[in-house]
């Protein structure tokens, strides 16, 4: 069964925060990450952040993106040595493609930004609940529709897919083959889904604006909120050692630390 | 769009849709390079539901593509910002192309009709395949080449072959049954009376931007040519890329802002 929620229900000082905190978090995250781009300093990040995962005790939940994060990693290790050549301490040449100790050490950081960017995004997403990040995006002066189209997609994805499959296990009870053949006639067979999903979902979808407006929804109107949504004390103390360590961040940058390539992000 | 709820509407499900669809086809891939990257049929999904709702599905995808990729997939990061704008234009590129320069309709049972929304289908994957990859490269995320070159052929692959199965079986219902954008949006024209000359060289900009533009700056960042043009003091060939990629997407916004006027 797919699953469409990250949130873990806990009672933790992460999951306490008021989800702007959080979403303030995310940013500086890619703040301190990206500054740096040596592999002790963005590892630096990468530990605070997995720090913040067992903080949480989402740790089981994320389980299932360790093999992703690893290929990312090792993805990054890999590519940015090819791409980003440079630096003078010569290390190996194969078919004739030079790797630098720089080069190296650059893509060795950007695995651990990676890493520490998408842990981050992770942790803000099993500690929030959807809408109370729908709440704080429109605090943050999102518009209301964009919001609300953005939790309704959440409330309809598990029908969509739902109908999605029973499509596709019909279709290939009808021996429709999308499992097998080449490339183009997977590809062609693949429109004997989509095709009656959309008509399914135009005809579920047909009533829904005039089910919406009568129980009083109009797009551009001033709203109430049933959730709510404080910032407190320590929502505001967070917020400003984060702000203090994100300015830090770009000073010590500005003054020559944490960079194997000066001159690049 | 935003004061219509029927367009909201057709927000949602351009949105779902899309992320539903990366899902349900995600326990069958169709890999390129087994293992490394498949082709999403999903895909498709932009430039149709562009000529169907217009704005909505621009705004649709990128929505779709954060949830469907970035949020349920696990990869929040600085680089679904690049995601959500390159998402935004791979809906909003075909509608407003076809809105502004095609006077057939993009049924997709005529060659002309073929022939222009297979057009449409090639922008659009050279454009989005151009953004996404200039993002990542430009906050060092992951390089502009791989990335472009996966982008492009995943993009064009899917859209341009079962895009037109679509519109072909669906687009004379939706327009029967008034789910077209133009039947919301009261005052704009579906397909134009009279072609304007700066939307001819809009769409043309958007082409040359998307397509001959990023295979440029592919092949810079493979390094031809860089030592030609920049000279030998290149510190790095991602300032050469970062440079040539910048024009072609100052060319491709230029192009996007003529196509705009009305």
């Amino acid at each position: 069964m797919p699953q469409y929620v990250l949130y873990v229900e806990k009672n933790t000082f992460l999951h306490r925060l008021d989800p702007r905190t959080k979403v303030f978090l995310v940013v500086c995250v890619f703040i301190w990450s990206s500054v740096f781009n040596h592999p002790l300093y963005t590892g630096f990040v990468l530990l605070s952040v997995l720090s913040l995962v067992f903080l949480s005790r989402t740790f089981s939940q994320l389980k299932l993106f360790w093999f992703g994060l690893v290929s990312l990693a090792l993805m990054s290790m890999i590519l940015w040595p090819l791409f980003r050549r440079g630096g003078e301490t010569h290390l190996a040449t194969v078919f004739g493609v030079t790797f630098t100790m720089e080069s190296v050490m650059y893509g060795v950081a950007v695995a651990f930004r990676l890493v520490a960017m998408v842990l981050s995004g992770l942790v803000l997403l099993t500690t929030t609940r959807i809408e109370e990040l729908e709440l704080a995006m429109t605090r943050l002066g999102l518009p209301y529709p964009i919001a609300f189209g953005f939790s309704a997609v959440f409330r309809f994805i598990p029908t969509m897919v739902g109908d999605g499959l029973t499509i596709l296990a019909a279709q290939q009870a009808r021996g429709v083959n999308i499992a097998g053949g080449n490339i183009f006639s997977r590809l062609r067979n693949s429109a004997a889904i989509i095709v009656p999903l959309f008509i399914t979902t135009m005809r579920r979808f047909g009533d829904l604006p005039m089910a919406i407006e009568s129980r009083g929804f109009v797009p551009l109107a001033k709203r109430s909120y049933y959730l709510s949504i404080k910032m407190r004390a320590v929502d505001f103390l967070g917020v400003a050692v984060l702000a203090f360590l994100a300015a830090l961040s770009i000073y010590l940058r500005l003054n020559g630390f944490g960079v194997v390539f000066p001159d690049v992000i | 769009m935003w004061s219509h709820t029927q367009m909201i509407t057709a927000f949602i499900v351009s949105a779902g849709l899309y992320a539903a669809l990366l899902f349900v086809f995600a326990a069958l891939p169709i890999w390129i390079i087994p293992g490394v990257t498949a082709i999403r049929p999903g895909n498709a999904i932009p430039p149709f539901t562009s000529l169907l709702f217009g704005p909505a599905a621009a705004w649709g995808s990128a929505v779709g593509n954060l949830i469907g990729f970035d949020i349920l997939g696990g990869a929040l990061t600085i680089g679904s910002i690049g995601g959500f704008i390159g998402n935004f234009f791979l809906g909003l590129v075909p509608y407003k192309i076809w809105h502004r320069l095609f006077k057939e309709e993009p049924h997709c049972r005529t060659a002309s009709s073929l022939a222009k929304y297979e057009f449409v289908v090639l922008t659009h994957s050279g454009v989005v395949a151009l953004i996404i990859p200039y993002w990542t490269e430009l906050v060092g995320f992951v390089p502009f080449t791989p990335l472009a070159f996966i982008i492009f052929f995943n993009e064009l692959i899917s859209a341009a072959i079962i895009a037109p199965i679509l519109m072909v079986l669906v687009y004379p219902r939706a327009k029967k049954a008034g789910w077209l954008w133009t039947d919301v949006m009261k005052g704009y024209q579906y397909t134009p009376t009279e072609v304007k000359s700066y939307h001819r060289l809009g769409a043309a900009l958007v082409f040359f931007s998307g397509v001959i533009g990023l295979w440029i700056t592919i092949l810079v960042g493979l390094g031809l040519g860089q030592a030609l043009f920049f000279g030998p003091a290149v510190g790095f060939a991602g300032a050469s890329l970062l440079a040539v990629g910048g024009v072609f997407i100052l060319i491709f916004a230029v192009g996007m802002a003529l196509l705009a006027r009305d």
